[in-house]
């Protein structure tokens, strides 16, 4: 079967820094593949490349095997995207935001205004629906920009740390509906630093450091029977500080 | 606490000269120390004291206009230092008011003041070495007052537009600011004319008089006083002007204080308008439409777009209407929508890097060219149709029918090159403006490159678009009436084929480098991306980079010199019939052809500014 996301090789270098040096991963259809690594791993990087938000110096990605950069009209209609720290028409009202989002992507007026509502209603936006997008939390944010990418059903959906600053009565209603979207053959990536989050909801991993895939595979075969947080700090090669020094701190 | 924030400013600034984004800055201080030695020269070449005296009142006022300008037309000016940096220190308001002041002196502008404050110091020395002491206190307190008035006005502005009555206060300063660069213009048309109004002008007192009486002409009333002896003038000028600078200080602290507890200026209703259009009925359910309903929305709610249009309503009040009551009704009236239309330009061609990173939403949807089309729809309904009301409604009131021809003919040209040329320039040359939520919306953020660019962008506007309007405008003029009237034609295709051709380069261009225009949108919403940005700029040039940077610097200086000395300032002597002629090419021709020479030295200054900017483009940063 066609894997829903390959990234091919992608690679991008600002400056000295190399963001992502290569990364491989093939995201098989029906799976719910979480991306995991350290601040400045390459995680937001490798998903803007994949989505054609950011221009890769080398390599390439295929969504259900559609090439995000030679066939974009194509590949991105079948992708729903959820990022991070990025802005949105700010002065609009949630409703009118998610109204804008649903006709940019060619639905119908009637579809658009009943999803709408029904996305803010299981989401709990439906008392900020008339607030403008500005005036939302963190938190508020990230559901709305959620709400954003499921609008128009996609098969795909990458979301750059959707459960950041979420509560936790919102952060279980995405789970849950994220899960279905699995269930009924759609396909999720998303990136965390959370992880037993990851190890909840995920049937697939991918640890990334330094821009590079470390390691990708199913949950267990990447686990091998230890906790996720164990298997990252193994492969970082990373000491946990914080025991020495900092005496001051005590007194 | 001064000495930590002056160290941190001069951290700051070091990396910014030292990066690749300080060209503008460099720019920026090429051009201070021009005026700077403008205005010694004036000191030193005045005829007596009491001349030299009113030279320096004069130009200490330009400079303080320049300081309250340059920030409210570039944000903060790139200072490093924004007072939310301090939101969670458990600082005294006043306490930092002071301190940041303080800071607030280090730097270009404030070195570049303080060498012109200092001319000074040529008044004061011939009268005496009290007059000297005098002198050089007198320019010290001027420059605190300048600064403290400059911090004073941004921080009330950012805090006045949330709220509606401010918004429009705000509005008439900028419009006041664009109309005094500009003011030459109806000045003369009416000087010209004669009658009431040509009389008002030749009563009102000289210049040197009026500065004096102004603040920024305290000092040198005291330096004056102290070559007379008459030394309570000169403790009650300084004092005065002491006071004055502390009040303002004061009063910015206060200001500062709701600022970092997250008041808004005013206690009103935040400006928040509903639904002003239910655009719903009026756009089709397609991308265009959306983008046709989002963009008449942020027109409408976002402070610094509704402030944008307010300003260009303003100016053209100021610029036509108002002058217009004085004499030469007939002549001002019939261009206030063109007015309008192209001051409002100047923030169409910002158009997206005032929405910044949202721009992503465009990308993942594949949409560019409905983006473009879109908004150039709703500008020509938000600005275009108020344009072309405004201008039947005053070419009628103006009383003379021979204005009709030329309104018909220009206008639909100025309109088309703005709802074409400002999408394009707005993707070449976007300012990516950040929302950040609860700072103040007005500012601009830390770069340097993003109120250089601001001031391109009103540069190449205020140029190029009535420019696009000159054949419609030559056949009216050059064909005899009633053919004349086919200049009506040639202003409609003409414009039409501005907003067709333009917004299809910017369409076409949006959707080929989309991605890397996105780039330059995060860079200012996320730091991340501008370190790294910054350490490819740091990255050592290539022999060719280092080339161009050159070829751009000598460029640029040869644009300022020919745009403004040879273009406007002689241009405005030739109006003023000034006998002037010292340096400036256009005023040892004949009279006939001193304006237009000055209006193409202007023109092609404004060129070559415009290639030396190009050569500097957002290409080296992805590169």
């Amino acid at each position: 079967m066609t894997p829903a996301l390959e990234m091919v090789g992608l690679s991008k270098r600002f400056g000295d820094t190399v963001a992502a040096d290569r990364v491989d991963l093939v995201v098989p259809s029906g799976s719910f593949y979480g991306l995991v690594g350290p601040n400045g791993a390459g995680k937001t990087t490798s998903l803007s490349m994949a989505v054609g938000l950011l221009r890769p110096d080398t390599g390439t990605a295929r969504v259900l095997g559609l090439d995000v950069w030679s066939d974009p009209e194509r590949a991105k209609a079948l992708v729903g995207v959820l990022p991070d720290a990025l802005s949105y028409p700010e002065r609009l009202t949630g409703r009118e935001l998610l109204t804008y989002v649903g006709l940019l992507r060619g639905l119908a007026r009637r579809v658009v205004a009943e999803r709408t509502e029904e996305l803010l209603s299981v989401l709990g936006l439906a008392e900020a629906r008339d607030n403008l997008v500005v005036d939302y939390s963190t938190g508020m944010r990230k559901k709305i920009g959620l709400a954003a990418a499921l609008l128009h059903a996609p098969r795909l959906l990458v979301l750059d740390e959707p459960f950041e600053a979420v509560d936790p009565v919102s952060a279980a209603t995405i789970r849950t509906i994220l899960a279905r979207l699995v269930v009924s053959g759609g396909t999720v990536i998303f990136s965390s630093h959370v992880m037993p989050l990851v190890e909840r909801l995920c049937s697939h991993v991918a640890v990334i450091a330094r821009g590079k895939v470390l390691v990708a595979g199913t949950l267990a075969e990447v686990r091998a029977g230890r906790a996720l947080d164990d298997v990252l700090v193994d492969l970082l090669h990373a000491d946990i500080g914080g025991a020495e020094g900092l005496v001051w701190l005590a007194s | 606490m001064v000495s930590v924030l002056i160290r941190l400013k001069l951290a700051a600034l070091r990396h910014s000269w030292g990066g690749g984004q300080s060209s503008m800055l460099q720019l920026g201080a090429v051009v201070g120390i021009a005026i700077a030695a403008w205005t010694w020269y004036q000191v030193a070449t005045a005829a007596n004291v009491t001349d030299a005296a009113g030279a320096t009142a004069v130009s200490f006022a330009v400079w303080a206009l320049v300081w309250v300008a340059l920030p409210l037309m570039a944000g903060s000016g790139g200072d490093p230092l924004q007072p939310d940096l301090f939101r969670l220190l458990p600082i005294p308001p006043r306490r930092l008011a002071f301190s940041l002041l303080g800071a607030s002196a280090v730097g270009v502008l404030p070195l570049v003041t303080f060498v012109a404050f200092a001319s000074l110091v040529l008044v004061g020395a011939p009268l005496g070495p009290a007059a000297a002491v005098v002198s050089l206190v007198g320019a010290c307190v001027s420059l605190a007052f300048v600064i403290a008035s400059s911090r004073v006005v941004v921080q009330w502005m950012g805090m006045a537009v949330e709220s509606r009555l401010g918004l429009e206060l705000a509005a008439i300063q900028y419009a006041l600011l664009i109309c005094l660069s500009f003011i030459w213009l109806p000045i003369g048309v009416v000087a010209a004319q004669g009658g009431t109004g040509g009389g008002v002008l030749m009563s009102l007192p000289p210049p040197g008089e009026v500065a004096r009486a102004l603040p920024t002409g305290w000092s040198t009333v005291a330096v004056e006083a102290a070559g007379r002896g008459d030394w309570l003038l000169v403790v009650g000028a300084l004092a005065g002007l002491t006071g004055l600078t502390v009040g303002i200080v004061v009063v910015w602290a206060g200001l500062l204080a709701r600022r970092l507890r997250g008041e808004s200026a005013s206690h009103a209703r935040r400006f928040r308008p509903a639904s002003v259009w239910n655009v719903r009925r009026l756009v089709p359910s397609t991308p265009l439409g959306a983008v046709v309903g989002k963009e008449l929305r942020a027109w409408a709610r976002h402070p610094r777009r509704s402030l944008q249009l307010r300003v260009a309503f303003w100016s053209a009040l100021m610029l036509t209407v108002v002058p217009g009551l004085f004499g030469a009704r007939a002549e001002l009236w019939p261009w206030t929508g063109a007015v309008f239309a192209v001051v409002a330009t100047i923030g169409f061609a910002n158009v997206y890097g005032m929405d910044g990173s949202s721009l992503w939403l465009t990308l993942v949807t594949e949409t560019a060219r409905d983006d473009v089309r879109g908004r150039q729809t709703a500008w020509l309904v938000a600005v275009g149709l108020p344009a072309v009301l405004v201008t039947i409604a005053f070419t009628a009131l103006a009383g003379d029918p021979a204005a009709w021809p030329w309104v018909l003919a220009v206008l639909p040209a100025l309109v088309g090159a703005s709802t074409g040329g400002g999408p394009l320039l707005a993707v070449l040359l976007p300012a990516s403006l950040p929302e950040r939520r609860g700072g103040n919306p007005l500012e601009l953020g830390d770069a340097p490159t993003t109120a250089g660019r601001l001031m391109m962008q009103g540069l190449v506007v205020t140029l190029l678009t009535p420019l696009m309007a000159v054949p419609a405008g030559l056949v009216v003029w050059l064909s005899p009436s009633p053919a004349h009237w086919f200049g009506v034609v040639v202003g409609l295709i003409t414009g039409g084929l501005y907003a067709w051709g333009f917004g299809r380069g910017a369409a076409a261009y949006l959707s080929r480098h989309g991605p890397e225009l996105m780039d330059q949108m995060r860079m200012r919403a996320n730091p991340v991306a501008r370190a790294s940005a910054r350490s490819v700029k740091a990255g050592a040039p290539t022999s060719g980079s280092a080339l161009a940077a050159i070829a751009s610097g000598v460029l640029a200086t040869v644009g300022i010199i020919l745009l403004v000395p040879q273009g406007i300032v002689a241009l405005t002597f030739s109006l003023a019939d000034s006998d002037v002629k010292s340096w400036f090419v256009a005023r040892y021709l004949p009279d006939e052809l001193q304006v237009p020479a000055s209006v193409m030295l202007a023109i092609v200054g404004g060129l070559i500014l415009l290639a030396a900017w190009l050569m500097r483009s957002p290409r080296a940063i992805r590169e």
